[in-house]
């Protein structure tokens, strides 16, 4: 057996450089030498003491000679090559990573059940990549395709065609220094937690009313600057806080009308490790900027502070977890004949895990109209979830919503279907 | 006069605290985060006294799903070394290390650790398709369920902190080679290490003439295989047996040792046990006499132990990373992993 893997390794050795080839042709005629010797004392019967040392060398030699095997391969062989392959115009290990996500869904309302009730509500591509050593880019686009949204007040603006575009596009530098981040381009803002969030990842099939009605069904996005901030203080148990500050146009026509000035946003969140299975999440957010349109014109903040509570034991995170959440939103500055100054909106939400596939979860939402602030908006709405794989997502929500007085009702059951194609990842944090 | 004497006191001290301030900073840790519990364990195997090292994931925590909290990106902010597995299996990096913001560990950085760096991969897919499930288009990653890997990923960790800290590249050249020692020997036996050398048996063992050499050649009258000492000694009441997993998590530790998965609890890689998967799977463990289900504690222990009974086997549920279950170090690690499946195929 030692033989047959030395003469294996024989030639291996021929690949070496001629530098080496010598030194290594060398060792390898004493290996084959050697465990030869070895061979001729095995058929030969027992070693005498005196004879032990001599068979332990060469036991050693034929091991060595054993390990070597396959270590050193041979250059491939390239005389018969027929054509050579040239890969400058092949370069597709260099394009960014590109992910698709998908969310459709249908929905029965329970007073008109034969009203349209299939959905195809977004698609979106997403392309992301390192750009250099300093920064990466990613860009998502969409396709957003109008139905089935909640409307917390009637007679507002709905989308009539699907809008293709730029959910999120820029550029975004890590590393720099005094742990600064910093990304240009157009971008969910970091006004709360899940404003961040793309829809197809929220814990249920829409925003909170108060985001619905005081910034719009699609997330806050506008084009800018965002500078970020990771405090070097605290950390697990004392607290891990980062700022984040943003200067960007006033594109949300639901909150700045048309008004071409810029907008200003701070957000400052503060995380604690209670324990190993329990974390809390607290932040604050402020939005600055000014509503006009053509009769009016005046300035305009949107306050937010949200909490999340997480339960989630290590050893059981698969199947065990329950998150809480819950926020408090304000826009002030409300429009002459408003009534008031400032509108609330309250929402809250939980979320437990039962097994590796099932989640079951809830919110309840209240919201002022910010056109009368008398007037008020809620919604309720338990969900079941089911996660097929970590690609396909199916949900089933019931949404009980009303207007002000609980007789004022409209109820529809919702079927959620979200998938991802390719290397997505969702970025919770 | 005395001015004169102050100020050349003054620009003494002045002069010499950077030079003190530096020495005192060479006497503090290194300070390493790695992704893992077993690559913690790893670096204080190879840095001893002279590393301070945190790990991201729980030990009882599966190394796929972590939730990156913002603490981890703090963590990664003052770390001086990082450690990853580098390939497709904490997907969650890249969030953090963007957050954290700190180019020293950063991928290309000085210290950034990938732990596969030289060790032959198992388990490439031939396609990446997901209808085969959540495969690892790199291949597999568990890489240190082979005690011979994860001295390869001991090696890079060295390597590493060598850069980082060159002036204690000593203290990591003295704890990698003790490491190595008594991976051999913990592996080996002491007397095969002493008879053939741990360098010699290790690259026997990842070339796969280890078994062979020893039943084909023998000392002073003994076959080497009888002198077979250490966790391959420990390991013989299952080298060539079969046995039930609950995720691709075994590879490496089924080529080490000599033993096989003959089939998963998990349908697909990553995809849960449907009724019939479940059924069939039993179905298999009758009809080929398979008796042992092998599991990590993050997998539900009713639903291992269910199966378990269905299929008449023994449950050998165990830690994967040192932390839990009184397993204090990467060696104990492997001392619950051999000797679980030993007593399990032992009928004890």
């Amino acid at each position: 057996m030692a033989v047959l893997a030395t003469l294996a390794f024989a030639p291996c050795v021929a690949a070496q450089t001629p530098s080496d080839s010598l030194s290594l042709e060398v060792q390898r005629l004493r290996l084959l030498l050697d465990s030869l010797a070895l061979e001729v004392a095995r058929l030969s019967g027992g070693a005498t003491p005196a004879q032990a040392q001599t068979e332990l060398e060469r036991l050693r030699a034929a091991a060595a000679a054993a390990a070597a095997a396959g270590g050193v391969g041979a250059p491939p062989d390239t005389a018969d090559a027929q054509e050579f392959v040239g890969r400058e115009r092949s370069l597709q290990d260099l394009n960014p990573e590109i992910s698709v996500t998908g969310d459709v869904f249908g929905q029965v309302i329970t007073d008109d059940p034969r009203q349209e009730n299939f959905f195809a509500r977004e698609f979106e591509v997403s392309f992301v990549s390192n750009l250099d050593p300093y920064s990466r880019a990613k860009v998502f686009l969409s396709r957003h395709a109008p139905g089935g949204e909640i409307q917390p007040f009637p007679g507002a603006e709905e989308e009539e065609h699907a809008e293709v575009g730029v959910e999120e596009g820029y550029v975004e530098w890590v590393g720099l220094p005094a742990g600064l981040g910093l990304k240009l381009g157009r971008f969910h803002q970091q006004f709360g937690q899940l404003n961040r969030w793309h829809p197809h990842a929220l814990p249920s099939q829409s925003r909170s009313l108060p985001h619905l009605t005081f910034i719009g069904e699609e997330a806050l996005a506008q084009t800018g600057a965002s500078v970020y901030w990771l405090l070097p203080v605290g950390g697990g148990g004392r607290g891990t806080y980062q700022a984040t500050f943003e200067f960007t146009t006033s594109e949300n026509e639901t909150l700045f009308g048309e008004s071409n000035r810029p907008s200003v946003l701070g957000h400052l969140n503060g995380f604690w490790i209670l324990s190993s299975s329990i974390d809390l999440d607290l932040g604050l957010s402020w939005l600055n900027g000014s509503y006009e349109d053509e009769t009016s014109f005046f300035d305009r903040n949107l306050f937010g502070a949200e909490m999340a509570l997480t339960w989630r034991p290590p050893a059981q995170a698969l199947y065990r977890g329950v998150t809480v959440r819950g926020g408090v939103m304000a826009l002030d500055g409300l429009a002459a004949g408003a009534g008031a100054d400032r509108a609330w909106g309250y929402w809250g939400s939980v979320e437990a895990r039962l097994s590796q596939q099932w989640l079951v979860g809830g919110r309840a939402d209240r919201v002022e109209n910010p056109a009368d602030p008398s007037e008020t908006a809620w919604l309720v709405a338990p969900t079941l979830t089911w996660w097929q794989s970590e690609y396909v997502r199916l949900r089933v929500e019931y949404d009980l919503q009303g207007l002000g007085a609980a007789n004022d009702t409209e109820g529809r059951v919702l079927l959620q279907a979200t998938f991802a194609v390719g290397p997505h990842r969702h970025e919770q944090y | 006069m005395a001015p004169a004497i102050l100020i050349g006191v003054l620009s003494l001290g002045w002069g010499l605290g950077p030079f003190v301030a530096s020495a005192a900073a060479q006497q503090a840790p290194v300070r390493v985060v790695t992704t893992l519990p077993v690559y913690a364990s790893l670096v204080r195997e190879i840095g001893g006294s002279d590393v301070e090292v945190s790990a991201i994931a729980d030990p009882g925590e599966d190394a796929h799903f972590v939730r990156p909290r913002p603490s981890f990106a703090l963590d990664l902010r003052r770390a001086e070394a990082f450690v990853t597995t580098g390939l497709d299996l904490e997907l969650w990096v890249p969030t953090l290390l963007d957050r954290a913001g700190n180019p020293a560990v950063l991928e290309g950085g000085r210290g950034y650790i990938t732990a596969y760096t030289g060790i032959r991969l198992l388990e490439i897919p031939a396609t990446a398709d997901r209808s085969q499930g959540d495969v690892h288009i790199f291949g597999n990653p568990h890489l240190t369920t082979d005690p011979l890997r994860a001295l390869q990923v001991a090696r890079n960790v060295a390597t590493g902190l060598r850069r980082v800290a060159p002036d204690r590249a000593a203290v990591f050249d003295r704890g990698l080679q003790s490491f190595t020692d008594r991976i051999h020997r913990r592996l080996f036996g002491d007397r095969l290490v002493e008879t053939l050398g741990g360098p010699t048996l290790e690259q026997m063992a990842l070339n796969g003439t280890l078994f062979d050499f020893l039943e084909t050649n023998e000392l002073g009258g003994a076959r080497l295989i009888d002198q077979l000492g250490g966790w391959l000694e420990r390991a013989e009441p299952f080298r060539g047996r079969q046995m039930i997993c609950y995720h691709r998590d075994w590879a490496y530790f089924e080529e080490r040792f000599q033993v096989r998965c003959a089939d998963y609890v998990e349908s697909r890689p990553g995809i849960p046990p449907t009724p019939g998967h479940v059924a069939e799977l039993i179905r298999h463990m009758q009809d080929e006499g398979i008796r042992v289900l092998l599991s990590p504690t993050y997998y539900p222990r009713n639903q291992v132990e269910a199966i378990a009974n269905r299929g008449s086997a023994t449950m050998v549920y165990v830690p994967f990373a040192p932390g839990i279950a009184g397993v204090g170090d990467y060696f104990e690690l492997v001392d619950a992993w051999v000797d679980g499946l030993a007593r399990a195929f032992s009928g004890g």
